[in-house]
This record gives C-alpha cells, structure tokens and sequence, in this order.
C-alpha cells in the first residue's frame, strides 16, 4: 500500500512579528517619538507536521502559543518567514485565491454570514463567490440540512439566530464549496453544552460523509476527546507534541487528582489510610480532601469505594485535567512523550531553554 | 467575476429591505434638504429683480440644480467607508481574505446594490415630493436628459470609489472617524451639491477643475440643465469617466497594496 498524497505538509514553518516595545516613563514616551526599539518576537517556531486527507486534528495550546498564526499561515492569508506549507500541492500564500477556493474557514468569535440577511441569501453569495452552479449549490444545502437540521432558519436574518443556530449555519456555509480541507477554529466557543454537543456531532457526520481533513483549535478538551484522535500542541511557537490525546492523558495518569467533600471534618491521617503510601493526600478546605495519585497504580474506582464504604461523603469528583494544565506541565517538566515511530513531526529541536 | 458582483448587489439589495423606517426618515431628510437650499437662495434673489442671473444662474435654475443634486444623491449614496471601517474594528477583514474575493468588488457589488434598491423605491418617491412642493424645471432636452442618467451612473461610480478608498485608510490609522467626517463636508462643497461651481471663488473653481469631487453632483446637474451640448456634452461625461476609471485603478492598486501588507505583516 503506498502512502497517499497529505492533504497538508509543513516544515520547519516560521514566522517572527517585530514587536514595538514601549520604554517607561515619561522620558522613554519621549524617546519613543524619536526612537522605536523593536523586539523579535517568534510567534511559530519551526513546526513541522503533516495532515492525511480525511484525518481530524486538534491544535492546541494556552494563549499566545502560536495556534491563530499557524492557522493563519495555512489559510494563506498570512506569509511564513521561513518554512513550507504544501496543500493541495499548492504554497498558500503565493497562491491565495486558488488556494482559499478550495478551504474552508470557521471562525468561532466571528461570522461570515451577512448579519442583515436571510441565512439563504448569504449560502446563495457565497455560492456565486465561490462559483459554484445552482443545482449543485441546492443540493449540498439539502445534504447539510439534512445533518444540521438549519432549514427552518433559512429564512432567517442572521442577527436573529441564536449562537447555537448561527454556528450549524457558519459550518454549512464554510462547506457548501466542498472544501478539501476545514479550519474550525474555536468551534464550540461560547455555545451551550447541548449546542456544543450538536457541533461534535456534526462535526463527526461531516467528516465521515463528506471525508473532510480538518485541523480543530480549541480551549475545550472535551471537542479534541469526542473529534480529534490526534492532538498538536503549541506552546510559545514550538510543537510540543504530535501525536494521540490518548498517551498524553497516560503520561499524565500518575498526577490523577480526586477530590472529595465529607460531612463532617476527618483527621488527614484517617485518609491517608486510604490507598497507602501510592496515594497523598492533602486538606484543601474545611471538609474538602485531594488526594494525587498515579491511576496505573491506584484505580480511581477502589479509591472512591473505600472512600464511600468509610466516610460521609457529601461530593466526590475525578477532575479532567485542562489543556492548559497538562500543557504546563508538559512544558514545565519537559515531559513530552515519545514522539510516533511513523509519519509524525521530530521532536522540538533544543530541548528545553 | 461579474456574477459575485451581481451576487453582492443581490444581497446589498436586499439587506436594505430590512430597514423601514430609515427609508420614512430618509424622504423626510431629503425634503428637509432641498427645502434648507430652496428658501437661501429664494432669500439670495429676494432684491433682485425677476429673471435676474446670478453667475449665470436664474433662481429657477438654481431651484432646478439643487433638487436634482439631492434627488441623485438619493440614488448613488453608500457608506463604503463607514462599512470598511467597521470590517477592520471587528477583524472581519480576514474572513474577506480568505474568501475568494477582493473587498473592492464586495463593496461595490453592496452598494451598486443598495443603490438600485434606493433608486427603484425611495429616489421615486422623493423625486414627486420634491417636484410637487418646489418649482424645479424640466431637463434642457432628450439629450441632456440621457447625458444626466449617464452622468448619475458615473457619480455612483466616483464617490464609491472615493469611500473605498477613505476605507482604506483605517488599515492604517484605526480609527478613520474624523476623516470620514471631514470627507463628507469636502465632498459636500466641492461636489458642487450645495451651489454650482460659479459660486466659488475662482483659485477654488479652478482647483476644483482637477478634482474628482465636482463629478458627483455638478457634472449631472449641469448636464440636466443643459449647460453643456454637443462636443461639450461628451467631453463632461468623458472627464467624469475618465474620473472613475482613475479612481476604479486607485482603488485596485490600494487593496492590492493593503492585501500584501496584511499578508506579510499579519494586519
């Protein structure tokens, strides 16, 4: 079987912004008329990966860690200082409009409907934009109809949707060209959990039947849990890691946290009974304990059992991690897992600095 | 290419149908206008004696010349820039980027839009109030007639262009304000939609002869009074659009411009 064509390929992709750096004071505002002292600041460090058609990725990583450049970078609509993009066997930048002729784009933050216009009267714009004929246009409305139930709104003025209706609508309108390749980014952001939930879904449906490659950023672990079998993640501009959500979470099984509410205050030392020395427990609150354990070890279940068999438990929770914590401490520790033998990018150059 | 236009006239067609009551309030605004205008220069001509010419101009004809100026600015007025400015505020102007479209034809195509929705529903109804309450002319003749409609198409032309490009200038600066404020005001003088260019002073009629401005409302009106025949006919109209494929190239070579910056600099 010979490897097929990657929908997307980048290497060693760069991009460095001149910052403006204030000086302080009232004599620096001054010296600032006069003189600007310019930093470098490396929004995306030399990351490199590729995308297979068909595949959904998650791009994360916490604030300022370079996801929006990246991104802009591959919809061509920002040029690299160094590196390559290839997609679709063509360089975005150079070749914007071909190029954006064959994306699609989800801002979550913004629209790319018409706010006064009925959704129908946007999907029919944009079908003239992207040139794509009626008959054909009308029945990939159906198709998309048919997975996200926007029908009845499309008589509808987009400033009177609610987010949740908006968004289906943005996520049909940035399919109805057929686009090769998505960019979804903050998909969920802001929805409602039912509405969040109606996004993955269609999401799911999308790339299953429309076989659409997809790179998802996002803040939310759960859309990278339900969508994304394969997460990158940014921080400071270096790709940390490349690879499955799965072993990121098995690297982090030995920091699983549990925590629990009693009825009444317990002596600590009547909790560290539980679990023996693999499990530490600390008191958090009046009646509030965590205990900080390696889940390989200690299985969260037998842990909350004897919890419940020998105390008054009013609450009792096992707290997901957030990205933003695994990726801390993946950067603060260094602790990223071994990249994939196969098709994955190299490990971040340097190490840590 | 010319079906996105269409498209996008489509759409700024019908985005206006979704505001009632700034077409009530619009007739309204207008007739105040033209009432504003008609009672000065009634009061300009007070003393004379009747038929008396002013710089060329009987009362009648000013009457005439100030109507028609506010009956085609019902016709070709957008707010391009204000548009632009609002893109550039919110971050819409990647979305723009990444679509296959320039923000040239966007713009134009919503205007060009808007613009015949206002034509076909609201300069008709504003052209009877004026003609009923005020003693506006006919036109000097079919000629002048035809050369007038002509000429309203290139106004449209020349001050959507000339929006765009004030738009332009909040990839700039941010915030543009004060220069939209300050563009309204020139183009309002030197258009010529408030007194002909006999009026003014003549370093200012002369220097308004290099101007794009004094082809949005001078230039019809004119026309529409038959101040210019024959050769001097189409030499009007000829200078009008030779104007607007000018500024048509401006505006090209601007956006084009602005898309390298974005792209490069990463807005």
């Amino acid at each position: 079987m010979s490897t097929p064509e990657p929908a997307l390929q980048v290497v060693a992709l760069t991009r460095t912004f001149r910052v403006f750096e204030r000086r302080r004071g009232l004599v620096g505002g001054l010296r600032d008329l006069l003189h600007r002292d310019y930093r470098e600041l490396r929004a995306v460090d030399a990351i490199s990966f590729r995308v297979a058609a068909g595949e959904m990725v998650g791009l994360i990583g916490p604030n300022g860690a370079g996801k929006s450049t990246t991104i802009k970078m591959l919809t061509g609509i920002l040029v690299p200082t160094s590196g390559e993009i290839l997609a679709g066997g063509r360089v975005p930048h150079r070749d914007r409009i071909a190029h954006v002729k064959r994306i699609g784009a989800v801002f979550g933050q913004r629209t790319q409907l018409w706010w006064d216009l009925a959704v129908i009267e946007s999907f029919t714009l944009l079908g003239k934009i992207y040139g794509v004929p009626a008959a054909a246009l009308a029945d990939r409305i159906d198709r998309l109809d048919a997975i996200l139930d926007i029908g009845a709104l499309l008589r509808t003025p987009v400033r009177k949707l609610s987010l949740g209706q908006r968004m289906r609508c943005d996520l049909a309108a940035s399919l109805l060209h057929a686009p090769g390749l998505l960019f979804l980014d903050e998909p969920t952001i802001g929805l409602d959990i039912v509405a969040k939930d109606g996004v993955r879904a269609f999401l799911r449906d999308i790339n299953r039947q429309f076989a659409t490659t997809a790179i998802i950023t996002t803040h939310d672990l759960r859309d990278i849990e339900e969508l994304c079998p394969r997460i990158l993640i940014l921080d400071r501009g270096r790709l940390l890691y490349d690879g499955p959500l799965d072993r990121i979470k098995a690297a982090h099984a030995g920091r699983t946290r549990l925590m629990v509410d009693l009825l009444a205050a317990a002596p600590l030392a009547a909790l560290q009974a539980i679990g023996g020395a693999a499990v530490t427990w600390e008191q958090v609150g009046p009646v509030r304990y965590r205990a900080t354990f390696d889940r390989r070890v200690t299985r969260p279940a037998e842990l909350a059992r004897a919890l419940l068999n020998r105390f008054a438990v009013s609450d009792l929770q096992i707290p997901e991690p957030s990205i933003e914590s695994v990726i801390r401490r993946i950067y603060a520790e260094g602790a990223v897992p071994p990249p994939e033998p196969a098709g994955a990018a190299p490990p971040p150059e340097g190490g840590r600095r | 290419m010319i079906r996105a236009l269409t498209a996008f006239a489509r759409a700024g067609f019908l985005r206006l149908v979704a505001y009632r009551l700034r077409y009530v309030t619009g007739i309204l605004t207008y007739t105040i206008n033209v009432s504003v205008y008609y009672f000065i220069w009634r009061a300009v001509y007070a003393h004379a004696a009747p038929g008396t010419e002013l710089r060329g101009y009987a009362l009648s004809d000013l009457v005439t010349y100030v109507a028609l100026g506010w009956i085609i600015r019902s016709f070709y007025f957008n707010n391009i820039d204000r548009e632009i400015a609002a893109l550039v505020e919110e971050g819409q102007v990647t979305t723009y980027l990444a679509r296959p479209t320039s923000l040239l034809q966007a713009m134009t195509g919503l205007a060009a839009g808007e613009s015949l929705f206002r034509l076909a529903t609201f300069t008709g109804p504003i052209t009877i109030v004026i003609f009923l309450l005020f003693p506006v002319g006919g036109p000097a003749g079919p000629a002048a007639f035809a050369a007038f409609l002509a000429s309203a198409v290139l106004s449209f032309a020349i001050f959507a262009y000339l929006n765009f490009l004030v738009g332009m200038v909040a990839f700039a600066t941010r915030s543009i304000a004060g220069l939209i404020s300050a563009k309204h005001y020139t183009i309002q003088l030197l258009s010529g939609l408030l007194m002909p260019m006999a009026f003014f002073p003549d370093w200012l009629r002369l220097a308004s002869d290099f101007l794009p401005f004094r082809h949005i409302a001078h230039t019809p009106a004119a026309l529409y009074l038959g101040r210019a025949a024959g050769p001097e006919l189409l030499g009007a109209l000829g200078q009008q659009a030779l104007w607007a494929a000018i500024l048509l190239v401006a505006c090209r070579w601007t956006w084009g411009r602005m898309v390298r910056r974005l792209v490069i600099q990463g807005g």
